[in-house]
């Protein structure tokens, strides 16, 4: 008995060893501890900079292969990486060139753009027109970047650094298009000497591919012969992906993160009144709202004037309160604040007496509605907030809560009977793109609202195709007087602030609304 | 033995088809879909029906799964929807991490199990055998994401000694362990404590008193070993409670393992990864088993006398 016992001992012992052993590889950098008696980056006469600066991301990062995925921290990691042809500037929040220098409408059909040149590629090559349309071909077949290439019915190159683009149907907001992260140029010389997946890691941005370790981290080291941009002062990057929005917070208190995304909002009190962090903070892009399933004929939410009750009885300072603890900021309009074209418009204003009036006048006290929305800690409280409000009316709401997957499938659904709905918009770079996915009923996904109106959409056309700046900003402002005010598929309650948490020491962080915050310039002094 | 050994293994393979056919089932049948998850939310239909496409996701169900099958007797798990990546590479990545948790949270679970049911059975009904099972009440009771964000907050923020997460060093294990262990140890010291109160009622345990042996050697020498069998036994479904306890383990301590990628996986509706994860748990399941039933047979001479006939 006793060497059986022996030998257990010995064989757990053993295994002990073994799976010490296994899981990571014993060389593997650790992402980030503090080392107080680290070497700072030489800067001579100058401050002295962190060496390493740590993001703890919440989601899983899994691809540096820009045509991929489209997810969040996916996109925050390749923006480093790689660059686009243009992009959103985000100090002017203006569509600028990256990778082109200039770019010209010839005709809405017909673009013509210049490339910068010098522009180097990780690996050394220097890029031209050859990577561009490179990137083009290979982006024909993925799912990320087809529509995008869809829409070109040729390409042609006209020297090393111009090219010309001829399109299907004319597009005064082209450029616009080459700022789609999935649409970052890649080298063709890499893909033609490289295995695919180390071809993908050669970009032209700040900062070079190091290593990856699933579900644990990622790292980035600055590019010392970027010619694009200016050479970063920080020398290594490191996204750590750190799931749970406590633990994140922890790891930012006690140093071993720099800075860290979407902090809890029940922690933004506790950085701001920190003397070590800092909360950044910008206003997020995607626009969060209460809908209304129109082609429901059966309920009184068809009806424009339950509709228009609604957002008068609907107090958004409550709500913005219940949901984002204050942090976020109201809206009058359903376009989003950041985006071109965007009207200052007054759109329902709060009024309860006018509310409870038009409430009688239709017979929809002691009616009850029901809305869906997904799990997440925003939408739940939204859900809650909108029905102790419209309990106020004597309304009664029921609300369910369901998966974000299987919330859209819900309201995929055709001739789905679902009312209300508690969901928000997140457009992409260009006004075009805010109207046409949710509204048009050719546009996207329609957003679940099920329009279908043919003036609208003509008006959403005739705003796409407008070349006159002024004449294409009031048709946009129609939009959204039309849509906020009379048609009223959705209340547009607010857009939510976007944050991180930081030391207070660390700069060159700039929040993106559309959450690809920028990490190009980032750096932390140390003395 | 090798009889017994080669029919477990048999056995366990109604047990993958039937798991595998239920998961890929009950992944199509719940609501949601992989796609839209993944696609931006301007994406058009026709992005949409393209990354339809490229995931296999347009045959019917059926074939689909047959499909799925038949590459699975190849060992091929197929792959994630929404890595785009072999599943079986995915799952061996981070399946290390995982068992390497599970194991130090078993090992922390005993040496905090054992002491204290012996402890408790020895000084039965007195004011330790109280605090024993006042104790494992507790850690049974105690959510392990609460454990756990407790211990980050004092090992980690307060006294700085260890990482609040990672892998990155034998030093990101402790806690996580830590966490896990002592959730197991609730009831290991349960089991610990009514198995050793039945030995030490025995009779050989009286004659050896009778003879004048030490109540020391008596308990440690002759009662402990004939105890350990019964937990040798459940050993193998604490293994697997371990596996399951580590979803929420390996989120608040940011552990890369193998129990996170499968409810991230659920999540997305990625049905390859889901599946695929799942099946290669139930395999691993079923061998620990199938090992401890090996290592029981070992310790306890009436089993293996059994097997030798």
């Amino acid at each position: 008995m006793k060497n059986v016992y022996t030998r257990l001992l010995s064989l757990i012992l053993l295994l002990a060893l073994v799976l010490t052993g296994c899981g990571q590889p014993a060389s593997t950098p650790a992402p980030q501890e503090p080392k107080p008696g680290e070497t700072p980056a030489e800067q001579p006469g100058g401050p002295k900079y962190k060496e390493e600066i740590v993001i703890a991301i919440a989601d899983e990062f899994t691809t540096i292969d820009p045509m991929e995925t489209t997810s969040e921290s996916n996109q925050l990691v390749q923006a480093c990486v790689h660059t686009l042809l243009t992009n959103t500037n985000l100090v002017t929040m203006q569509n600028e060139g990256f990778l082109v220098e200039s770019w010209e409408m010839i005709t809405p059909d017909h673009w013509r753009f210049k490339l910068k040149p010098g522009i180097k590629f990780h690996d050394g090559t220097i890029l031209d027109v050859d990577d561009v349309l490179f990137t083009f071909e290979r982006g024909k077949d993925k799912s990320t970047t087809s529509a995008y290439i869809a829409k070109f019915k040729e390409v042609k190159k006209i020297d090393d650094l111009t090219f010309e683009v001829f399109l299907h149907d004319g597009d005064v907001d082209f450029n616009y298009v080459f700022a789609a992260d999935s649409l970052a140029i890649l080298s063709k010389e890499a893909f033609e000497t490289m295995p695919e997946e180390e071809a993908v890691k050669i970009g032209t941005g700040a900062w070079k591919f190091e290593e990856f370790q699933s579900a644990d981290y990622v790292s980035l080291v600055r590019f010392e012969e970027c010619t694009l941009y200016e050479v970063p002062k920080t020398k290594r990057l490191v996204f750590r992906m750190i799931p749970e929005a406590s633990s994140r917070m922890i790891a930012l208190e006690n140093g071993e993160v720099d800075a860290i995304m979407s902090p809890s909002p029940t922690d933004y009190s506790r950085i701001s009144e920190s003397e070590d962090l800092k909360l950044l903070t910008v206003t997020g892009r995607g626009q969060h709202f209460i809908g209304f399933n129109l082609a429901n004929k059966n309920s009184i939410v068809s009806n424009p004037e339950f509709r228009k009750a609604v957002a008068y009885a609907i107090n958004k300072e409550e709500m913005v309160m219940a949901a984002w603890d204050g942090y976020a900021q109201v809206s009058t309009s359903i376009m989003c604040r950041d985006m071109e074209y965007y009207a200052d418009i007054d759109g329902i204003p709060y009024d309860p007496d006018k509310a409870k009036a038009m409430f009688e006048e239709l017979g929809a006290v002691g009616k009850t509605i029901k809305l869906i929305t997904s799990d997440a800690a925003h939408r739940v409280k939204m859900a809650e907030n909108f029905q102790a409000q419209m309990s106020r009316y004597g309304i009664t709401v029921n609300v369910e809560f369901v998966q974000q997957a299987a919330l859209i499938e819900r309201l995929q659904t055709p001739n789905n009977s679902e009312e209300t709905f508690v969901l928000s918009w997140t457009p992409g770079k260009n006004a075009d793109y805010m109207f046409r996915n949710p509204i048009h009923s050719k546009g996207g996904r329609s957003f679940y609202s099920n329009i279908n109106d043919p003036e609208i959409d003509a008006l959403i056309d005739a705003a796409a195709a407008e070349t006159d700046r002024d004449k294409r900003a009031k048709m946009y402002e129609d939009l959204q007087i039309i849509l906020t005010t009379e048609v009223i598929n959705w209340v547009p309650i607010a857009q939510a602030t976007l944050t991180m948490g930081a030391h207070k020491d660390v700069e060159g962080i700039l929040l993106h609304p559309a959450l690809v915050h920028q990490f190009r310039t980032v750096e932390r002094i140390i003395e | 033995m090798i009889r017994y050994i080669v029919k477990r293994a048999v056995m366990m393979i109604p047990v993958i088809l039937a798991v595998s056919f239920v998961v890929y089932f009950l992944m199509d049948l719940a609501p949601g879909d992989i796609v839209t998850s993944l696609m931006p939310q301007d994406a058009t239909e026709h992005e949409i029906e393209m990354m339809r496409e490229e995931m296999g996701l347009n045959g019917p169900l059926i074939e689909r799964y047959f499909r799925y099958m038949k590459n699975l007797l190849k060992g091929d798990l197929g792959v994630s929807l929404s890595m785009k990546r072999p599943v079986m590479e995915v799952f061996l990545e981070r399946f290390p991490n995982t068992l390497k948790l599970a194991f130090w949270s078993i090992i922390v679970a005993m040496i905090i199990s054992v002491p204290l049911g012996i402890a408790a059975a020895t000084h039965h009904r007195t004011w330790v055998d109280g605090v024993s099972m006042i104790a494992s009440m507790i850690g049974v009771s105690m959510p392990a994401f609460w454990l756990g964000i407790l211990l980050i907050l004092l090992f980690s923020l307060k006294l700085g000694w260890l990482p609040s997460g990672g892998s990155s060093s034998f030093k990101s294990i402790i806690l996580p362990a830590l966490t896990l262990g002592t959730a197991q140890a609730g009831n290991l010291t349960r089991i610990t404590r009514s198995s050793m109160l039945e030995v030490i009622r025995q009779d050989y345990l009286r004659t050896a008193r009778a003879k004048g042996v030490s109540e020391r050697h008596v308990i440690y020498k002759h009662a402990l070993k004939n105890a350990l069998i019964p937990i040798i036994t459940i050993l193998g479904s604490t293994f697997g409670n371990a596996l399951g306890g580590a979803v929420v383990i390996e989120t608040v301590f940011s552990w890369p393992g193998v129990a996170r990628l499968t409810v991230t996986a659920i999540n997305t509706r990625d049905m390859t990864l889901a599946t695929g994860c799942i099946i290669m748990f139930t395999i691993f399941l079923n061998l620990t088993l199938l090992l401890v039933d090996i290592a029981y047979a070992y310790v306890d001479p009436r089993i293996k006398a059994q097997y030798s006939k």
